[in-house]
C-alpha cells in the first residue's frame, strides 16, 4: 500500500477523489453537486485555514488577500474581499462555477490527476483522469474508518462526512458495512453544528441541491 | 437576490458570472408555453364533455374561466416574487394562512396531479392503440400502449432525463400552427352553410350542470401555473414570471375557444352532442379527415400523441416535485425528500409516482373500464377540480398575506384581485360541486360523484389532523412546513443561530457516548 495515499489531503482535492467511481475514474455525482460540493470544500478549507468565516449567512475574509498560499484561495478570498455583501448560497453558486476545473488542476500538479485528450463527435475535449485507481479507492476507505472508530475525527473529516452527506455521495462510497453507521455518522454531524461556519456552509450545500430539484434545475 | 454591493460603482463580477448561468426570458416563456395543448384539451376533454354532458357553450366558458384566471394570477405572480418554493400552490396556502391548512393543501395538490397525470395515461393509449390498429393493424389494448408509455416516463424520472425542450417546442409550434389553419378552415366550412356564433351565447354556458363545464375547463387551463417554479432562477424574474404567466393563459384561452368553437362550426352547434358521442374518441379527426385528407388527420393524432407523452411527463415531474418538497420538510416520510447522487432525481419520490401511476393502469385494465371516459375524463377532471380547490385558496391565502404587510405591491395585485378571484372560483366551485353527477355523466345519487371530489376533503382532513400532530409532538418538522428546499433534512442537523466566533476542538467526549460501539 502506498502510505502516501492513505493521508490528510485538502478537503476539496478528497471529496473530488471520492467523488470518482473505482472502476471507471468517472465522477458519480452529478454536475451540480459536485461544483457545490467542491465550492463548499475549498471555503471549508479557508474557515478551517482562519482566514474566512461565516456569520450571518455572509462570508467574512478574516485576512487580507496578499497573492501568498494556494492560488485557488486567494481568487476566492479577493472575490469575498471585494464583494462582501453576498449571502452564501450566492457565493456557493459563484464558485461552484469553477470549483471543478479549478480543484481537478491542483490534482492535476499533486500527481493525482492527470489530463486525457477524448475524441468526441465533433471536437476533443480534456477530461481528468486518475493517475492511479487504488489511490482513488483508497481514499473513501480511509474516510470509512475514520466514521468506522466511532469517535468524532478532526474539522476537516468532519466537514468531508458532512459534503458526502449533503451531497447524497455518502452512501455509494462505503463499501463494507460499517457497524452503526448511522450513529457515528450522526456523531459527526451533530459535532459540526458546535461549529457554526463548517455547519452553515454544508447546510447551505444540501439546500442548493434540493432547490435544484424543485426549480427543476440541474 | 443580492446582486452585489449596490453603492459599488464596479458591477458585481459573481453577479455578472451567475447572471450567465439563469434561465433567459425566452427560456421561461417557453417553459410556461408548453402547458398549452390544444389538441389534447379539443379533441379529449372537449369532445368528452360534449359526449357527456353536451354544453355546447364550452368556447364562452374558455374565455370567462380564461379572464378570471388571469385576475387570479396577479395576486399569484405577486405572492410568487416573496415566498420559497414558489412552484408549489401549498407553499402560498401555508405562507398565507398558516401551516395546517397548508399540510391540508398540500395532500390535497398531491392527489390532484396524481389524477391529472394517470388520467393522460387513459387517453395516451387509447389514441396510441388506435394509431397502431389503423397504420399498422396492430391489435394493441390501450393499457399496452399506456405501459410502454408509463415505462418511458419512469425511466426519464429515475434518471432525470427531460424531453429537450427545444423538441417540445417545435412540436408545440406545429401543433399551434396545425390547429390554426384548422379552425380557419373548419370557420371556412360552416355547416349549414353559415357561421354559428352559438358557441358564445350565454344561454348555451349557463344551463343547469354549468358546473361540469366549468370543472371541464379549469383542467385544460392546469400548467398555467407552472412558471413560478424558475422564481429564484430566471433572469429579471419579477417581470419574466408574470409574463410568461400571462402569456400562457392568453395562448390557451384563445387556442382553446376559438378551436372548440370552429368545431361547433363546422359540425353545427346543434350537433356536436351527437356527434361526439358516436365518436367520442376521434372526432376531431374524422373532422379532420373531412377538412383537409387521412394523411392530415393522422398527423394530428401523431402530434396529438406526443403532446399526451409530455404533459404525462410534465405532471410527473410535478408529482415528484411536490412530493420531494414535502419529503424534504418532514411533513411526508424524508426517503421521499432524497436525491440520487450520480442523477440529481428525487427517485423515490419519482418512483412512487410511477407505482401509482401502475396500480391505476393495472386496476382499470383488469376491471374493463372505459380508458377515455373512467380514466382520462373522469380522473383528469377530478384532478382539475382539485386544482380549482387549489386557486381558491391560493387566492384567499394571498389577501391575508399582503393583508399582514404589503410588501410593496398594489393594491390591485395584493387585494382587488385575489378577492375577485376568490369569489367567482367560489362561484365555480360551488356549481362545479352541484354539478358533478353532470361531469361524470352518472345518475345524480351515483356514489361516485360525491366519491371523486369527497377524496379532496378526506385528504384535507387527513393532512390538517397529521399538521396537528406535527405541531404538538414535533415542532420542529412543524415550523419547516412551507420552506420547500430550506427545510431542515434528517441528515444535516439545523443549528439554531451561527453566534459562535471561537473555533472550538471538536467536542468528542459529549458526542462520542451517542455514536453506539465503535466498529471492530
Amino acid at each position: 500500500m502506498n502510505s502516501r495515499s492513505l493521508e490528510p489531503i485538502a478537503i476539496a482535492d478528497d471529496f473530488y477523489l471520492m467523488a470518482l467511481d473505482e472502476r471507471t475514474g468517472r465522477p458519480r455525482l452529478h454536475n451540480r453537486a459536485m461544483g457545490l460540493g467542491l465550492a463548499a470544500g475549498l471555503l471549508c478549507e479557508l474557515v478551517i485555514d482562519e482566514r474566512l468565516t461565516v456569520k450571518n449567512d455572509r462570508l467574512i475574509a478574516l485576512v487580507r488577500p496578499d497573492g501568498a498560499g494556494d492560488p485557488i484561495h486567494v481568487r476566492m478570498l479577493e472575490h469575498v474581499h471585494a464583494e462582501p455583501d453576498h449571502d452564501l448560497a450566492v457565493w456557493l453558486s459563484f464558485f461552484a462555477q469553477s470549483a471543478v476545473d479549478a480543484v481537478a488542476d491542483r490534482l492535476v500538479g499533486l500527481g493525482y490527476l492527470t489530463v486525457e485528450m477524448t475524441r468526441g463527435l465533433l471536437k476533443s475535449k480534456p477530461v481528468y483522469v486518475p493517475v492511479d485507481m487504488v489511490q482513488v479507492s483508497w481514499r473513501s476507505l480511509r474516510i470509512e474508518q475514520v466514521i468506522a472508530r466511532g469517535s468524532v475525527p478532526e474539522w476537516p473529516e468532519c466537514a468531508l462526512v458532512g459534503l458526502l452527506c449533503a451531497t447524497g455521495l455518502i452512501e455509494p462510497i462505503l463499501v463494507n458495512n460499517v457497524v452503526d453507521l448511522n450513529a457515528h455518522v450522526a456523531a459527526i454531524l451533530g459535532a459540526l453544528v458546535s461549529d457554526p461556519p463548517l455547519h452553515a456552509l454544508i447546510f447551505q450545500v444540501e439546500a442548493l441541491i434540493a432547490a435544484g430539484v424543485l426549480g427543476s434545475r440541474k | 437576490m443580492p446582486s452585489g454591493n449596490p453603492s459599488s460603482a464596479t458591477p458585481s463580477a459573481v453577479s455578472a458570472s451567475l447572471a450567465k448561468d439563469r434561465l433567459g426570458v425566452f427560456s421561461v416563456i417557453m417553459f410556461a408555453m408548453t402547458a398549452a395543448a390544444p389538441l389534447l384539451v379539443v379533441s379529449g376533454l372537449v369532445v368528452s364533455g360534449w359526449a357527456g354532458f353536451g354544453i355546447v357553450g364550452l368556447p364562452l366558458a374558455f374565455v370567462v374561466l380564461g379572464l378570471v384566471l388571469a385576475v387570479f394570477s396577479a395576486g399569484y405572480v405577486a405572492m410568487a416574487r416573496h415566498i420559497t418554493n414558489a412552484g408549489a400552490f401549498y407553499s402560498y396556502i401555508a405562507h398565507g394562512t398558516n401551516k395546517t391548512l397548508g399540510v391540508g393543501a398540500s395532500l390535497i395538490a398531491l392527489l390532484a396531479y396524481n389524477m391529472l397525470q394517470v388520467g393522460i395515461y387513459g387517453f395516451f393509449g387509447v389514441i396510441g392503440s388506435g394509431l397502431l390498429a389503423d397504420k399498422l393493424h396492430w391489435d394493441v389494448s390501450w393499457w399496452v400502449v399506456a405501459l410502454v408509455g408509463w415505462l418511458l416516463i419512469a425511466i426519464m424520472g429515475a434518471l432525470r432525463v427531460d424531453i429537450n425542450s427545444k423538441i417540445i417546442g417545435v412540436l408545440l409550434a406545429i401543433e399551434i400552427v396545425f390547429v390554426l389553419i384548422y379552425d380557419v378552415v373548419a370557420l371556412g366550412h360552416p355547416d349549414g352553410g353559415s357561421v354559428s356564433v352559438a358557441a358564445f351565447e350565454p344561454k348555451n354556458l349557463f344551463v343547469a350542470g354549468v358546473g361540469a363545464a366549468f370543472a371541464l375547463v379549469i383542467t385544460a387551463f392546469t400548467g398555467f401555473e407552472a412558471a413560478p417554479v424558475f422564481a429564484e432562477e430566471a433572469k429579471h424574474a419579477r417581470k419574466t414570471i408574470p409574463a410568461a404567466t400571462y402569456l400562457a393563459l392568453a395562448v390557451m384561452g384563445i387556442l382553446y375557444a376559438l378551436t372548440s368553437w370552429a368545431l361547433t362550426v363546422t359540425i353545427g352547434p346543434g350537433n356536436v352532442a351527437g356527434a361526439a358521442q358516436k365518436d367520442p374518441n376521434f372526432l376531431f379527426f374524422s373532422t379532420a379527415a373531412r377538412l383537409f385528407n387521412g394523411g392530415t388527420a393522422d398527423l394530428a393524432l401523431l402530434l396529438l400523441f406526443t403532446s399526451l407523452f409530455a404533459a404525462a411527463v410534465s405532471f410527473h415531474n410535478s408529482v415528484a416535485r411536490y412530493s420531494f418538497a414535502l419529503g424534504r420538510e418532514g411533513v411526508l416520510p424524508r426517503v421521499l425528500g432524497t436525491t440520487n447522487a450520480r442523477t440529481g432525481a428525487p427517485l423515490v419520490a419519482s418512483v412512487t409516482q410511477t407505482v401509482i401511476g401502475l396500480i391505476v393502469i393495472v386496476v382499470y385494465a383488469m376491471a374493463g373500464w372505459d380508458p377515455t371516459q373512467k380514466l382520462f375524463f373522469w380522473l383528469g377532471t377530478t384532478g382539475g377540480f382539485g386544482i380549482l380547490i387549489l386557486l381558491i385558496g391560493t387566492s384567499i391565502a394571498a389577501i391575508i398575506y399582503f393583508g399582514r404587510d404589503s410588501r410593496g405591491e398594489s393594491i390591485w395585485s395584493r387585494l382587488i384581485a385575489p378577492v375577485l378571484a376568490a369569489v367567482a372560483l367560489g362561484y365555480v366551485f360551488y356549481q362545479t360541486v352541484k354539478a358533478f353527477p353532470n361531469l361524470l355523466v352518472v345518475a345524480s345519487d351515483a356514489p361516485i360523484a360525491w366519491i371523486l371530489p369527497g377524496l379532496y376533503a378526506a385528504m384535507f382532513v387527513i393532512g390538517v389532523l397529521w399538521a396537528l400532530y406535527l405541531r404538538s409532538s414535533r415542532p420542529e418538522v412543524y415550523n419547516a412546513i412551507g420552506l420547500g428546499a430550506k427545510a431542515v433534512t434528517g441528515l444535516i442537523p439545523a443549528a439554531d443561530a451561527y453566534v459562535v466566533e471561537q473555533r472550538p476542538a471538536p467536542d468528542a467526549e459529549s458526542v462520542s457516548e451517542d455514536a453506539g460501539t465503535p466498529a471492530s
